[in-house]
């Protein structure tokens, strides 16, 4: 099972003098249960591309195979219905598509659209929440007495209460604090670790090393590249190519390669480095 | 040193009894560059809002410029600060760069005849004299993020504020706002306020201030406040990756300085490896 992109294109406001052509003859096949980083630009086609894996764009030529659901150009909304199912999608800054008066109802509004009962969505409000790491005592409070972190706790509550295969994430740490962040991430590892396929957009490649196991470089509307993310970090002049930061472990030990030290790149763990770097100094 | 802002006793509820910014007094030198840092719901944009007078206090004093901030003085105030904020596609009201960059000249009745010498001048500044018939919308962030700032800098503003003015840009974005404003601190002596969650940007300014749950922690240099690791983990954030290697090594028995600066650290190991 897998999530596959063949020959995809998509032009936005196509036969229009205002034609955007986002994304050009993609090919790509994202194994599922795996965690996938797409980055590259702003206008490079990740946000284009991650709206196909739910069906909110259709391709404009070419097929996407989401685990046997096959999306073409000319299919209609009503056959999507299982697909949205599938695949949770959770937009940049969420917290401020929450709208219900309580957080209850927030975070059940996409299961009872499925047709769950009202007993068994009380249930799973009751486990999402915990899940975001919140206590249930927040289910009858307003989501706009909430902080920023909090909201978008509430928000992805809301999307993993669909309980989805495949959970798509635009940039989901931009603007939380650093505490925040790594606890967001931590979640949508132990989702994957569950089982699920998690695909998320970053900028932020400390994350992208530390938590995926497969990036994707996305360029001009194109796939550049598809790879462990260990082999994506050795290739230091590519992504200087694309101004794309290495992770600041990588800069460090390139650096002080280049004066002398001997030390593994791939390395990940800051602990580890130590311990290397420590073994170095001694010996 | 003279002080271009100087807060006393500032209180700020959003709502009643709850204090969001609770009884803080700072000052922060002219030609400055100071970083405020913060956990989510610290505080720290309220502060932005209010030294502008977009929000009004409870109580306590706000002097900009040795101006009293008060509703007679708003636009005096406000003539001495530009503030970017987080979003962008939030700022932009001319439908062209020159446009945008126009607005705030003819709000403060510029002679027309001028305005277009003002105009190119400040594009030249953050290098985007090429795109000044261009539409704000079509640009990237970084480049969205430079024209808000030359919006600004025609006002001729002593003090900038950066509200996460980069947390929405990609890598290379961040980079062309952050050497534009350290230039302008630099170069103009502008005082810089800026206020993030990027710790290794702090380790790069003069001053930090450490901002939690409405009050403030700490403010020191940010060789003197970003070494005290249990006060900055305590509040969400994370210390430099420099200051753990530096510690880290320490407790396996290497003797080195503690850095917050992981250039000054690249240094130090490499001397200590070729003495070895």
């Amino acid at each position: 099972m897998s999530i596959t992109f063949k020959q995809v294109e998509h032009t936005y406001s196509q036969d229009t003098p205002f034609s955007y052509h986002a994304l050009k003859g993609v090919d790509l096949t994202i194994e599922t249960g795996h965690m996938t980083a797409l980055i590259g630009h702003t206008g490079s086609g990740k946000s284009t591309l991650i709206q196909h894996i739910n069906g909110l764009l259709l391709p404009t030529a070419g097929e996407v195979d989401i685990e046997d659901i096959i999306i073409t150009a000319t299919d209609k909304p009503k056959s999507l219905k299982p697909l949205r199912k599938k695949a949770g999608l959770v937009f940049q800054f969420p917290e401020y598509q929450l709208f219900e008066e309580t957080i209850l109802k927030d975070i059940i509004f996409g299961p009872k659209n499925f047709g769950m009962d009202e007993e068994k969505t009380l249930e799973v409000a009751k486990e999402t929440i915990k899940l975001v790491g919140l206590d249930e005592s927040y289910l009858e409070k307003s989501p706009f007495d909430l902080s920023g972190g909090q909201k978008r706790r509430v928000a992805i509550a809301g999307i993993l209460a669909m309980d989805p295969d495949i959970l798509v994430l635009d940039e989901p740490t931009a603007g939380l604090d650093p505490q925040g962040a790594k606890e967001m991430m931590e979640l949508f590892k132990q989702i994957n670790n569950q089982g699920k396929t998690v695909i998320l957009v970053s900028h932020d490649m400390n994350q992208v090393l530390q938590y995926c196991d497969d990036v994707v470089v996305m360029n001009k509307g194109k796939v550049e590249r598809h790879v462990k993310v260990d082999e994506l970090f050795k290739e230091t002049e590519y992504l200087t190519s694309l101004s794309i930061d290495l992770p600041i472990i990588t800069s460090f030990i390139l650096e002080l390669n280049k004066n002398g030290f001997n030390i593994d790149p791939s390395i990940k763990d800051i602990n580890e480095l130590i311990e290397v770097l420590g073994g170095e100094l001694h010996g | 040193m003279e002080n271009i802002i100087e807060v006393k006793n500032l209180t700020f509820c959003y709502e009643e009894d709850v204090k969001t910014i609770d009884n803080i007094s700072f000052s922060i030198e002219k030609g400055s560059y100071t970083t405020i840092l913060g956990h989510n719901g610290s505080g720290k944009s309220t502060i932005a809002k209010l030294l502008m007078g977009l929000l009004e206090k409870n109580s306590g004093e706000i002097y900009i410029g040795g101006i009293e901030l008060t509703e007679e003085n708003l636009a005096k105030v406000r003539d001495q600060i530009g503030i970017v904020f987080q979003n962008p596609d939030n700022q932009f009201i001319g439908s062209t760069v020159r446009d945008d960059i126009a607005f705030g000249l003819e709000n403060n009745c510029v002679d027309p005849k001028l305005m277009d010498g003002i105009i190119e001048e400040y594009a030249a500044k953050v290098d985007m004299l090429d795109f000044l018939d261009h539409e704000p919308t079509k640009l990237s962030g970084g480049q969205k993020q430079r024209v808000a700032i030359a919006g600004i800098l025609a006002m001729s503003p002593s003090i900038i504020i950066l509200d996460e003015a980069t947390s929405m840009l990609d890598p290379k974005g961040r980079m062309e706002i952050n050497a534009l404003v350290h230039q302008l601190n630099k170069d103009k002596n502008m005082t810089i306020l800026s206020i993030t969650h990027d710790i290794e940007e702090a380790t790069l300014s003069d001053y930090v201030l450490l901002m939690s749950d409405g009050h403030i922690i700490d403010y020191g240099t940010p060789e003197e406040v970003l070494k005290k690791q249990q006060e900055i983990e305590d509040i969400a954030l994370d210390v430099p990756f420099a200051y753990k290697i530096s510690t880290g090594l320490q407790s396996k028995g290497i003797d080195i300085d503690t850095y917050i600066n992981k250039e000054k650290l690249v240094k130090q190991l490499c001397q200590l490896h070729s003495n070895k």
